[in-house]
């Protein structure tokens, strides 16, 4: 077996052509003498030319354009001293801690997840049980509307300028709650939308 | 005619052009080596599409570090060794995720496994199906076996480049490659026959 091997071995390296004038004669001689060791070389010898062979596969053609602009792009980040594979991890906690200033400028999570986010952008909310109202966040802010928080069921309409005239359970209207806890200046809220 | 090769420039003089802020030298180094770098990276990774991935970042590399090259070594050897560092970078990365993505992994998934119907011997293999087993059959090569055997037998670079390009005594090339033309062997002797 090991005397096999060691034939494998000697006949690899005569393909290879790393064997001496006198090693390769040799080696010759037992494949033209010997059925196996004839087989294991017509298999190794046909093995490498189908590598040899073996169709070259082309790169795509827009290979070199994309290149060029990872290259370009490369030199333009490389201008301000961060090569691009060091750049990610620089670039993503940025992001993160842009993102968080955001949340805490923007009115912070709690205002987000509260039950009033749906009113946040309002300028006023009557609250329908107490019959107060309360002042937005964002009350001079020109975009803001003015909504009422009323169950639709208890809101009857008067044509135009709709005002509200359900009662609350203190027999009051919410008209009735505007008057008695905002400047007597104030218009009634129409109900929009 | 043979002047005109002599006028051709070594890679090492392209890249201490480039060295010294000649781009169209890049190029030319790009020209010359992207279809042979291709060819190493798709044969070791089985996919084009991360093949040419692996060349444009092989690419980068170079431009990035073209300081680090040093004329010592053959900047053959050098690019060859970037291509596959990123390459083996990827198969450990394909086998991470193979290791978390194995138990949702169907029977028709498992790559590499070629149907018993392909090997069987008394079908008709045409070219196309043949190179496809040959080259699903180099997959199935361990990675340490196939680059050596891409390297040499199908790239055929010298055992002392192969030496250099992976940092293994030539010795341990040797035997890698005989290693590996045997396992082809044994497992490609159907088409051999054929011949």
């Amino acid at each position: 077996m090991a005397n096999r091997e060691q034939y494998e071995q000697d006949i690899l390296d005569y393909l290879d052509g790393l064997l001496s004038v006198q090693a390769r004669k040799d080696v010759e001689g037992r494949i033209a003498s010997n059925a196996d060791y004839q087989q294991f070389y017509n298999e190794i010898k046909s093995l490498r030319q189908q590598l040899k062979s073996l169709p070259a596969v082309k790169t795509s053609p827009d290979f070199d354009m994309v290149l060029l602009t990872r290259i370009r792009m490369e030199r333009s980040i490389g201008k301000y001293g961060l090569p691009l594979g060091q750049m990610r991890l620089p670039l993503l906690v940025s992001a993160g801690a842009l993102a968080a200033l955001l949340l805490v400028f923007a009115g912070g999570p709690s205002r987000f997840s509260s039950p009033e986010t749906s009113t946040a952008y309002s300028s006023e909310v009557i609250d329908s049980t107490q019959g107060t109202t309360n002042q937005s966040f964002f009350a001079s802010s020109p975009t803001t509307k003015n909504v009422v928080n009323y169950p639709i069921d208890k809101v009857t309409f008067a044509g135009k300028g709709t005002a509200i005239e359900s009662r609350n359970s203190r027999g009051r209207t919410a008209v009735d709650s505007l008057k008695a806890t905002r400047q007597p200046d104030r218009q009634i809220l129409p109900v929009e939308f | 005619m043979s002047k005109a090769t002599d006028k051709r420039p070594s890679d090492e003089d392209l890249i201490e052009r480039f060295q010294n802020g000649d781009l169209y030298a890049f190029d030319l180094i790009v020209k010359r080596y992207k279809e042979q770098l291709l060819n190493f990276v798709y044969r070791f990774v089985g996919n084009q599409e991360e093949a040419e991935d692996i060349v444009q970042e092989t690419f980068l590399r170079v431009y990035r570090k073209r300081k680090a090259y040093k004329r010592i070594a053959k900047f053959s050897t050098w690019i060859y060794t970037i291509a596959g560092n990123l390459s083996r970078t990827e198969l450990r990365r394909r086998k991470r995720r193979k290791l978390f993505s194995v138990s949702e992994m169907g029977f028709e998934d498992r790559d590499y496994e070629i149907s018993d119907e392909v090997y069987n011997p008394e079908n008709k293999v045409d070219g196309l199906i043949q190179e496809e087993i040959i080259h699903r059959e180099i997959n199935n090569l361990s990675p340490r076996f196939r680059e050596v055997i891409i390297l040499r037998d199908v790239q055929e670079l010298s055992y002392e480049e192969i030496s250099k390009i992976i940092k293994v005594p030539i010795g341990t090339v040797k035997s890698r490659v005989n290693r590996g033309r045997l396992k082809l062997q044994t497992q490609l002797k159907f088409l051999m026959k054929k011949k």
